[in-house]
C-alpha cells in the first residue's frame, strides 16, 4: 500500500507544469539566462525565496496532509475515503488523513521545491522590461489618460480673454434688429446651446484618481445595467424570431465573403481537345489552382506550340485575359472556365433552352453560386461609410482610413463565349437567368496552316472577339508607328550577306504579324527570336481597354 | 490509308521543323562564338575606334525617327566603316553588336533616369556610361550563373551555345530581346574574361 499527501502530490504537480513551461519558454537555455540583468536576476531569486517560504509557512508544510491519495490492495483501502479507479483487485483512492501516515516531503524539501518552481515560473515570465515596468508602476498607474475638467473660474477667464467669433454677415442683422426693422434675428441669433452651463462629467482639475475610477466603473455599471434590461425587453419570443428570421442568410454571405466565392463566372467552350496527357490532365484536375502556376510558366511563343491547337488556343487565352506582365487589367483566371470538346452548337442551346441546358453542361452550380451571391449581397449591403463621426477623433480616423465598401454590381458578371472550329456562324445573342440577361458569343477559329498551326494573328483576333464584339487590332495600333513591306525587309536582310545578322534581328520590330504582317511567319530563322513581347503587349493592352470600357457600360 | 497519309505527313513536317530550328539554334550559337572571338582578338586601339564609330553612327549619320531607316543607313555606314578595317569580317562581327547595343541602350535607363543625369550636370554620357555598366553587369552575372558557369572563360564554342539558350530564354519570358541580350552579353564577355 501507497500513500502520499495532498499537499506533495499537489506541489510535485506544480514543480511539473513550472518544468514544462519553463522547458516550452526555453528557459534551460543558458543564453536566456544569462541575457538577464543582474537586477531582474536577483529579483528573480529574491521573489521565489520570499514567496517560497511565505507558500511553505501558510501551508502549514511542517504538518501532514489533511488528505492522502492511496494505492494498493482493494481490502487496504480506508473505509471513509473515496474510491477513484479500480483494476483487479487493486484500487486507487483519495482518503482523510488517519492513523497511518502519508508520505511527504519534509519540511526543507517542501520549501526548496516551491522555491525552485517559483524560480523557473520566474525565469519563464519576467525579463529585462519587467524590471524597467515595475520601476515606472507607480508613474503608469498614476498617468492621467482622459480630459480633464477646467479649473473654475479659468474657464469663463478664458472665454472672456478670448471673444466668440462674429458670424459673418451678421453685424448688418442685428444693426436691422436694434433699429427694429427686424423681429428675427435668425441664424444670427446666440446659439442656445452655447448659453447652457454643461457639466463637465471628465476628471475634474482636483479630483483624486481613486475618486475618479471609482465614477468611471459606476458609469460601466449603470451602462451594462441599461444593456442588460434592454436586452431582457428584446428578449421576447416575437423579436427573437423576428430578429433572426434572416440570420441563415446573413450566415451564408458572411461564408461567402470568407469563403471568397466567386462573384463572376465566364464560361469557354471549344471543341478542341484538352492540351496534354492523361497525366497532365489528371494533375489538372486534382489541382484546382492549376492556372496562376502555368501563368507563372508562360512564355512568349505563340506560333511555336507545336501542332496542339489547344495549347495554342490556351495560350492565347492567357495572353490575352490572364498574363500580368503583359499589360494593366489582368483578369484572375480562376473566374474562367474552359470547357474542352465541347459540342459546336453548345452557345446555340444556351441560348435556345436557357438554363435546362446548363445542367448538363455542368455549368449550373458556379452559375448558381454566383446568382445566389449577388442577391444576398443586394440584400445585405455593405454599411455606408460615416460622413461624420458622432464622437471622438480616433472615430473620425478610422471612418477615413477604411478603405470603401465595394459597389454591388447591377448584374451578375457571367457570360458564355465559344470559340470553336467548325458548324457555326460567329455570332452574339443573350440568354436570360434568373431575370437577368448574359451574353453569349460564338466564335470560328481560324484554320490551319501548312504547318498544322493556327495562325497567331486570326487566332488572336477570334479569341478577342470572342470577348469583345467587333473588336479589331488593324495596322494603325501598332506600337511603331512605321511598317515595314516584305519587298523591304528583303531587301534589307540581303545586306552585307550574311554579316550584321543581330541587327537584322532588330527589323523584326517594325513587323507586327497581329496588325497584319503575317508575311515574317515565312522567315523561320527570324521567327525563332520573333520579339513577341513588344507586339503581344500593345495588342493585349488594346483589348483590356476595349474589355474595362464594356464591363463599364453594362 | 488516308490517316496513315496525314500522319506521316504531319511527322514529316514536325520533324522537318524541329530540326530546322536546332540549325537555326546552332547558326546563331556559332555566329555568337564569332563574335566574342572576333571582340577578344581585336585590338584595344580598333575596338575603341569601332565603339566611337558606332556612337556616332546614331547620333549623326544615321539619326531618324524612323527605325528602320536609320537601321538601313547603319548596314551601309558599318560596311563602309569596315572597308578600312585589316580584318573585315571581324570589324562587321563587332559592328553589329555595337548597333544593336547602341539602339538598344536607351532602353534599359528609362526617360525619368535619364532626365534627372541630364539635370544634374554635364556629365551625362560618363553617367549614362557608368548606369549601362551596371545594367549590362546584372545580365552578364545571370548569365554566368547558368548554363554558362560550365564553360571555361576562353571556351567560346561553348559560351556561344549557352549564350543562345540564355538569350533565347530571356527573348521568351519578355526581359529583353534576342539581339539586345546576345549583343551586351557578347560584348561584355569578349572584352572582359580572362584565363582559359
Amino acid at each position: 500500500m501507497r500513500r502520499i499527501g495532498l499537499k506533495s502530490l499537489i506541489l510535485i504537480g506544480v514543480l511539473l507544469s513550472c518544468l514544462v513551461l519553463a522547458g516550452s519558454e526555453g528557459v534551460f537555455d543558458i543564453r536566456r539566462v544569462l541575457a538577464l540583468q543582474l537586477g531582474v536576476l536577483w529579483m528573480i531569486g529574491l521573489l521565489a525565496s520570499i514567496m517560497g517560504l511565505a507558500i511553505s509557512y501558510f501551508l502549514r508544510s511542517h504538518r501532514e496532509s489533511s488528505h492522502h491519495l492511496g494505492f494498493g490492495p482493494y481490502d487496504t483501502r480506508p473505509p471513509a475515503s473515496q474510491l477513484l479507479f479500480e483494476a483487479r483487485a487493486y484500487a486507487l483512492w483519495m482518503g482523510p488523513r488517519d492513523e497511518t501516515p502519508a508520505w511527504e516531503f519534509n519540511r526543507p524539501v517542501y520549501v526548496f521545491t516551491i522555491s525552485f518552481a517559483l524560480l523557473l515560473a520566474g525565469f519563464s515570465m519576467l525579463e529585462n522590461r519587467s524590471l524597467m515596468l515595475l520601476k515606472h508602476f507607480h508613474h503608469n498607474m498614476s498617468k492621467d489618460y482622459g480630459q480633464v475638467c477646467p479649473e473654475e473660474g479659468a474657464a469663463q477667464e478664458e472665454a472672456e480673454l478670448k471673444p466668440k467669433p462674429e458670424k459673418y454677415g451678421c453685424d448688418l442683422v442685428k444693426k436691422a434688429f436694434a433699429l427694429g426693422y427686424t423681429k428675427d434675428l435668425g441664424d444670427c441669433a446666440d446659439d442656445p446651446k452655447e448659453k447652457t452651463d454643461e457639466i463637465c462629467t471628465h476628471r475634474q482639475w482636483d479630483e483624486p484618481s481613486s475618486h475618479y475610477s471609482y465614477r468611471l466603473i459606476e458609469k460601466f455599471a449603470l451602462g451594462l445595467w441599461d444593456s442588460i434590461s434592454g436586452l431582457h425587453q428584446s428578449l421576447s419570443p416575437e423579436s427573437i424570431a423576428k430578429s433572426t428570421k434572416k440570420l441563415p442568410e446573413l450566415s451564408k454571405h458572411h461564408a461567402e465573403g470568407f469563403k471568397g466565392e466567386a462573384r463572376s463566372s465566364i464560361h469557354v467552350f471549344t471543341d478542341l481537345r484538352e492540351p496534354g496527357g492523361t497525366k497532365e490532365q489528371l494533375r489538372r484536375s486534382l489541382h484546382p489552382n492549376h492556372c496562376q502556376d502555368e501563368l507563372r510558366e508562360l512564355r512568349f511563343s505563340l506560333a511555336e506550340k507545336g501542332r496542339d491547337r489547344s495549347s495554342q488556343l490556351e495560350d492565347a487565352i492567357a495572353h490575352l485575359l490572364f498574363n500580368p506582365a503583359v499589360a494593366k487589367g489582368a483578369e484572375y483566371c480562376r473566374l474562367y472556365t474552359i470547357h474542352w470538346a465541347a459540342a459546336p452548337s453548345t452557345c446555340e442551346d444556351i441560348v435556345a433552352f436557357g438554363p435546362r441546358v446548363l445542367a448538363s453542361l455542368g455549368v449550373n452550380e458556379p452559375v448558381t453560386a454566383v446568382l445566389e451571391r449577388q442577391r444576398l449581397e443586394k440584400q445585405f449591403p455593405p454599411p455606408e461609410p460615416k460622413k461624420k463621426a458622432a464622437d471622438g477623433k480616433a472615430e473620425a480616423e478610422e471612418v477615413a482610413s477604411a478603405p470603401p465598401a465595394p459597389p454591388t454590381p447591377e448584374r451578375a458578371r457571367i457570360s458564355f463565349h465559344c470559340l470553336m472550329t467548325r458548324e457555326i456562324t460567329p455570332s452574339r445573342s443573350e440568354v436570360k437567368l434568373d431575370g437577368q440577361t448574359f451574353a453569349v458569343s460564338s466564335e470560328l477559329l481560324p484554320s490551319v496552316d501548312a504547318q498544322g498551326l493556327m495562325p497567331s494573328q486570326p487566332l488572336m483576333a477570334a479569341v478577342a472577339r470572342a470577348f469583345i464584339p467587333g473588336f479589331s487590332y488593324t495596322n494603325l495600333d501598332r506600337k511603331l508607328p512605321f511598317t515595314m513591306s516584305e519587298e523591304r525587309f528583303q531587301t534589307e536582310i540581303a545586306k552585307s550577306g550574311d554579316h550584321l545578322r543581330l541587327a537584322k534581328f532588330e527589323l523584326l520590330k517594325m513587323s507586327d504579324i497581329l496588325a497584319g504582317d503575317q508575311w515574317v511567319a515565312s522567315y523561320p530563322e527570324y521567327m525563332e527570336v520573333y520579339p513577341w513581347q513588344t507586339h503581344l503587349s500593345n495588342f493585349v493592352q488594346k483589348f483590356r481597354r476595349a474589355m474595362k470600357r464594356e464591363d463599364e457600360s453594362k | 490509308m488516308k490517316a496513315l497519309a496525314i500522319f506521316l505527313f504531319a511527322l514529316c513536317l514536325s520533324t522537318g521543323t524541329a530540326k530546322s530550328a536546332e540549325i537555326g539554334a546552332e547558326n546563331r550559337a556559332q555566329y555568337l562564338e564569332r563574335l566574342m572571338s572576333s571582340i577578344r582578338s581585336m585590338p584595344a586601339a580598333e575596338f575603341e575606334r569601332l565603339a566611337s564609330e558606332s556612337q556616332s553612327v546614331f547620333s549623326e549619320l544615321c539619326r531618324s525617327s524612323d527605325p528602320s531607316l536609320a537601321l538601313s543607313c547603319s548596314f551601309e555606314a558599318s560596311e563602309k566603316i569596315c572597308k578600312s578595317s585589316l580584318d573585315n569580317a571581324s570589324c562587321l562581327l563587332v559592328m553589329d553588336a555595337f548597333i544593336v547595343e547602341r539602339l538598344n541602350a536607351n532602353r534599359f535607363v528609362s526617360v525619368r533616369e535619364r532626365y534627372e543625369m541630364m539635370s544634374r550636370g554635364s556629365d551625362f554620357k560618363a553617367r549614362m556610361a557608368e548606369s549601362l555598366q551596371f545594367r549590362y553587369g546584372t545580365i552578364v552575372q545571370a548569365f554566368s550563373l547558368g548554363d554558362a558557369a560550365s564553360c571555361k572563360a576562353g571556351d567560346f564554342t561553348c559560351l556561344g551555345k549557352s549564350l543562345e539558350k540564355f538569350c533565347q530564354n530571356e527573348a521568351k519570358q519578355g526581359r529583353l530581346s534576342y539581339q539586345s541580350c546576345a549583343s551586351v552579353v557578347a560584348l561584355y564577355i569578349g572584352r572582359h574574361s580572362q584565363g582559359n
